[in-house]
């Protein structure tokens, strides 16, 4: 039974320390202590993981990228909302407020759909025939390819057929997050959207 | 800002970085949708425009505005990656002043002459005038330009139509957001006309004012439309009888001029609403009574004096408790008290936004 944490840079870019069961792979710190079970609903959004480091010795960076896996299989993925100051050694049993000084926490992928801005595209019938589909999963595709954040990776894979065609989609300066929940209101028999664990966005109809 | 000695520091803590609310690129919103006057001709169309200057395949398309926006990124951008749309704050103005405008005066058409300069000096006391019956039709052109978002006109206009007319005449303001895939025809184009009606004044001291937002379609821009490279804004007003029936009247023209985003003004206010995490967010107690100023220096403190903004003070007897750059529970509290409280904040103000957004930026 191993558990694995992977800490990346807040665009996901590069991957900054990897534990095993706490310990650091490339020089054996024992940098996490432990960690609480994370909290995530149906059909995969992301609530919150919460890790119990020694930050001088790990170095989380404020909303870094944490992928949480357990037994290679990825459980927890988002961006670090609050963590220890750089230089915390972590906490004894006496220190008051010893949580938040060995606390990292991990929300869900979800906020960084909160944190990009939809654009100006025009989604009419002439953009998504050029697309080639009118399904609201492909307006949905085709806004996340546009505006996500840097770190979410998006794949059409991700974004099957609802089976609901609609005209037209014109939502400048929402958020990436209302978009998606406008979207998801037109499909017939409901939709969600969720980043998983691994950081990919899904859109799928509810089935 | 207080200085305080480090023998007077009772004892001090790190706290832990809040970094659920950053933003580093802040997108301030002018204008969602037109406002201002109504226009009285609205008419968005895409078509092209041949070697002969002839326009041909003219399609007439439901206009989508684009949403008046000042984009700032800050230099964190690259490293976390947030945005975040942010009103105009109310009374602030977000235009050039007319003299301060990079555009040469206006043009009339013709033979027309007068005091053009006098529309976009800024002072409300000058005028152009011009008498109607001395021209068959006029024209007051502004030079073109991409980054016209809107016009203001202030004026007194007197008419009266001759004993036989056939016909009425036309006074408006008139407006063109035109972007194109070439710089000469042939070209494709897209095209948003608005006109604004001038209702004339009682008298020729009755001065009244007018002023409206008007953007590019939807279409025009390179994220739509791959082939619009070119964008460029035209403002004018005309004075024009038709049937060939002559009018009197006298037109003063106080203002008239375009509304440009004033770049620097907006850069200022944008960067107030960049939120970056904390660096070193520490709680130090302090001896006696500090006052809850913006800013502390610590002299002596290990590695150099400290010199931090204050984000909260508490004081309990004989101390004050004093949270540099970010602030955490009040004492006796744990953390997480913090972080609820922000996580139902962040939603609230989530929901409202996505209640009024039909409000600020239009129904679609």
């Amino acid at each position: 039974m191993t558990w694995t944490v992977t800490v990346s840079d807040p665009l996901n870019d590069s991957v900054l320390v990897t534990c095993v069961n706490g310990v650091r792979a490339d020089n054996q710190a024992v940098a996490i202590r432990g960690f609480d079970p994370p909290v995530i609903v149906p059909p995969g959004i992301g609530k919150v993981l919460n890790l119990y480091v020694r930050q001088d010795l790990i170095s989380v960076p404020p909303r870094g990228i944490i992928q949480f896996s357990m037994d290679s299989t990825p459980v927890f993925w988002g961006p670090v909302v609050t963590c220890p100051p750089p230089d915390s050694p972590g906490a004894g049993p006496y220190d008051d407020d010893r949580d938040a000084l060995e606390r990292v926490s991990v929300v869900g992928g979800e906020q960084l759909l909160r944190d990009c801005i939809v654009g100006p595209r025009l989604l009419d019938r002439m953009a998504m025939i050029t697309i080639g589909s009118i399904d609201v999963a492909a307006y949905a595709h085709e806004l996340c390819d546009l505006y996500a954040h840097p770190a979410l990776t998006v794949d059409i894979a991700n974004f099957p057929d609802t089976d609901t065609d609609i005209d037209i989609f014109y939502r400048p300066e929402g958020t990436l997050y209302d978009a998606l929940q406008k979207l998801t209101e037109l499909v017939a028999g409901g939709a969600d959207f969720w980043v998983d664990a691994t950081g990919a966005v899904h859109f799928e109809a509810v089935s | 800002m207080a200085t305080i000695p480090m023998s007077d520091v009772l004892d001090w803590r790190p706290l832990p970085i809040d970094a659920q609310d950053i933003v580093t690129k802040v997108r301030l919103l002018i204008s969602g949708r037109s406002s201002g006057a109504e226009p009285v001709l609205l008419e968005a169309s895409t078509g092209e425009m041949d070697i002969a200057s002839i326009l041909r395949n003219k399609l007439v398309v439901s206009h989508s505005f684009v949403p008046v926006v000042y984009s700032y990124t800050a230099a964190e951008h690259s490293t976390y990656g947030c945005e975040r749309l942010v009103d105009l704050p109310e009374g602030t103005n977000p235009f050039v002043a007319p003299q301060d405008l990079d555009l040469t005066d206006p043009e009339l058409s013709g033979s027309a002459s007068g005091a053009v300069e006098e529309v976009r000096d800024g002072d409300p006391e000058t005028y152009f005038e011009v008498t109607c019956e001395d021209y068959s039709n006029l024209l007051l052109s502004w030079p073109p330009t991409e980054g016209i978002v809107g016009f203001r006109a202030m004026y007194a206009f007197t008419r009266e139509d001759q004993a036989i007319t056939n016909g009425s005449w036309s006074a408006a303001f008139r407006m063109l957001h035109r972007s194109t895939s070439g710089l000469s025809p042939s070209w494709t184009q897209v095209v948003v006309g608005r006109e604004w009606d001038i209702p004339p004044t009682e008298t020729v001291e009755d001065l009244t004012e007018t002023w409206a937002v008007a953007n590019y379609d939807a279409r025009s821009l390179a994220v739509n439309n791959a082939s619009m490279l070119y964008r460029r804004a035209f403002l004018d007003m005309v004075l024009v009888p038709l049937s060939g029936a002559n009018f009197t009247g006298v037109m003063r023209l106080y203002h008239f001029y375009p509304l440009v985003l004033d770049t620097n003004a907006l850069e200022e206010v944008a960067k107030s609403f960049v939120r970056l995490p904390a660096v070193l967010p520490r709680r130090v107690a302090v001896k006696g009574y500090v006052a809850p100023e913006r800013e502390h220096t610590i002299t002596g403190w290990p590695g150099g004096d400290y010199t931090g903004r204050v984000a909260q003070v508490q004081y309990d007897l004989g101390r004050t408790i004093i949270d540099f750059e970010q602030a955490a529970a009040p004492v006796g509290l744990p953390f997480e008290s913090v972080e609820v409280e922000r996580a139902r904040a962040l939603r609230t103000e989530s929901a409202i936004s996505a209640a009024n957004y039909n409000v600020r930026i239009g129904g679609r």
